[in-house]
């Protein structure tokens, strides 16, 4: 059994209906990264699993758990950390307190303050700095610590380079084998094609709220996935 | 010397401006909500003692009664609070003024309208001799005390305290702090529950200093008011400074003129608005 299982999910804001049966598996210790252009329905897709956002059809299976009925905060003590698009760091809390906060689930586990200076050094010097002062760099790696801090067995994370300096990116996606090799899955959503493809094990494709594109993230067929990111299937 | 006295008895008078007021400031910080039923609080507090103390000891009705306070202050936020603040700014602000009217009408049902104070016996007036020509008052050195320590209380709690950092997250970005496994609905409750605690606090000081009535919710609430605006929204230790100037100004236009005293108190928080209105402490940026 996968630790996440999204089955036929459906999403709407107000009218406009977002996601059209979206089905994925994850299991644990993998890398999962779903791309797509702008407005696919990736970050809603995490929205919805992180439970900030209601599914209006389909099924959500955690652990074997139904999610249905679990708010975001629960979700986050049942196992799933959502690192969020722009981040959103608490701004008047420093780094540290950024980082305590991450542990308020009291979730057991690998992670600990320690664990992350580890992670990134650079946080370590950063410590006492409040989050209103942070670099774009230093708030991507403080909200990825700071969901770590939950100890999550699913970590999903919204748009981790964007805006970013391709430096940082790099440590960024540099640090996801030390996350995963606790077990941790993690569901990535990017929109840097390659990116996605070399730091995941399984890539899904999205197009206009559906999976349109699927497998194994080296067995992928590069012009294909390019036909399927901007729905030119059949055409070309 | 008669100013240095007035000086002395200003910041003493601010340290219960204080009391009244953390409450006020806490609230408004965490959750943006205006509770303009803060002072009916303090006064509902300081019947409950009034009541009790009939039958048992002063120091036991006030252990009594405040628990009660931040149960109450629980349980109207999880109930009735939480639910209005998906409903714009409006909502919660009718509903604390409701909160206002119910209290004041209940107070005056069981009470009458006839003043009452907390009797605290000869403490009420006990003092300390300094000089010749000055003396502190145990009872306005006991309220400084008392909000001084709550002030660094709530400090220690909100800096240090896992349900503190998660109250100030919860204010800097509540769709972030659900994402961290935070219950914004129960750290509002909290934050509610540590207002009226306090404001139980200041009430009951406030009851033993003066006679009340169950109209004057709404004198206890301008003097918060006035506390929090001349500290600086959102800071705890402003709200301290804010209580202690609004105390020097009332007591030098008591020293100068005996009815100008509240009008002087006035006039400082109008000075302060129009000449720094962000405050004299105000919270810095992104803090």
């Amino acid at each position: 059994m996968s630790l996440l299982e999204v089955n036929n999910i459906e999403a709407r804001y107000g009218d406009l209906k977002a996601l059209f049966g979206i089905s994925l598996a994850i299991n644990p210790g993998e890398v999962h990264s779903v791309i797509g252009a702008n407005g696919a329905g990736k970050s809603t897709l995490l929205k919805v699993i992180a439970g900030t956002l209601p599914a209006t059809a389909g099924s959500l299976t955690f652990d074997g758990q139904d999610l249905a009925h679990l708010s975001a905060y629960k979700r986050v003590r049942a196992g799933i950390s959502l690192v969020p698009e722009g981040r959103r760091i608490f701004s008047s809390l420093t780094v540290e307190e950024n980082l305590k906060v991450g542990a308020y689930s009291r979730r057991k586990g690998h992670w600990n303050l320690n664990k992350i200076r580890e992670l990134y050094p650079l946080l370590s010097e950063r410590w006492d700095r409040i989050g209103f002062h942070c670099s774009g760099g230093e708030l991507q790696m403080l909200a990825i610590g700071r969901a770590l801090m939950a100890n999550p067995d699913l970590l999903l994370i919204d748009e981790a380079s964007l805006g970013l300096a391709p430096v940082v990116v790099a440590q960024v996606y540099a640090s996801l084998p030390q996350i995963t090799s606790q077990g941790t899955a993690v569901l990535l959503v990017e929109q840097d094609m390659q990116q996605a493809l070399r730091a995941s094990t399984h890539t899904s494709v999205l197009l206009e709220g559906k999976v349109v594109l699927e497998g194994s993230s080296s067995a992928l067929n590069k012009d294909e996935i390019k036909r399927a990111y901007f729905g030119m299937e059949g055409r070309a | 010397m008669i100013w240095t006295n007035a000086i002395i008895q200003g910041v003493l008078t601010g340290g219960l401006y204080a009391l009244l007021a953390c409450g006020l400031s806490l609230i408004f910080g965490v959750m943006r909500i205006v509770n303009l039923s803060h002072g009916d609080f303090s006064i509902l507090a300081a019947y409950g003692v009034v009541a009790l103390a009939m039958h048992t000891n002063l120091i036991l009705a006030i252990v009594l009664v405040l628990p009660v306070m931040a149960f109450l202050g629980y349980f109207l936020q999880r109930g009735i609070l939480n639910r209005s603040l998906s409903k714009g700014a409006l909502a919660p602000l009718l509903i604390t003024f409701a909160f206002s009217i119910i209290i004041q009408n209940v107070l005056l049902q069981i009470f009458s309208s006839d003043n009452r104070s907390v009797q605290s016996g000869r403490f009420a007036s006990m003092s300390f001799k300094i000089t010749k020509n000055l003396q502190i008052g145990a009872l306005p050195l006991l309220t400084f005390i008392v909000g001084v320590l709550l002030t660094l209380g709530l400090h220690y709690f909100l800096t240090y305290s896992r349900v503190g950092r998660a109250l100030r997250a919860s204010s800097d970005d509540p769709g972030a702090a659900d994402l961290v496994g935070i219950n914004n609905k129960h750290i509002y409750g909290i934050a509610t529950a540590i207002g009226l605690f306090a404001a139980g606090i200041g009430g009951v000081l406030f009851g033993m200093r003066t006679q009340f009535a169950p109209s004057f919710g709404p004198i206890a609430l301008i003097f918060a008011f006035e506390s929090v605006i001349i500290g600086g929204l959102g800071s705890l230790w402003g709200t301290l400074i804010g209580g202690i100037v609004l105390g020097i100004g009332q007591s030098i236009g008591a020293q100068i003129q005996p009815s100008y005293g509240v009008l002087a108190g006035h006039l400082v928080f109008i000075a302060i608005l129009i000449f720094r209105p962000q405050g004299l402490m105000p919270k810095q940026k992104g803090k």
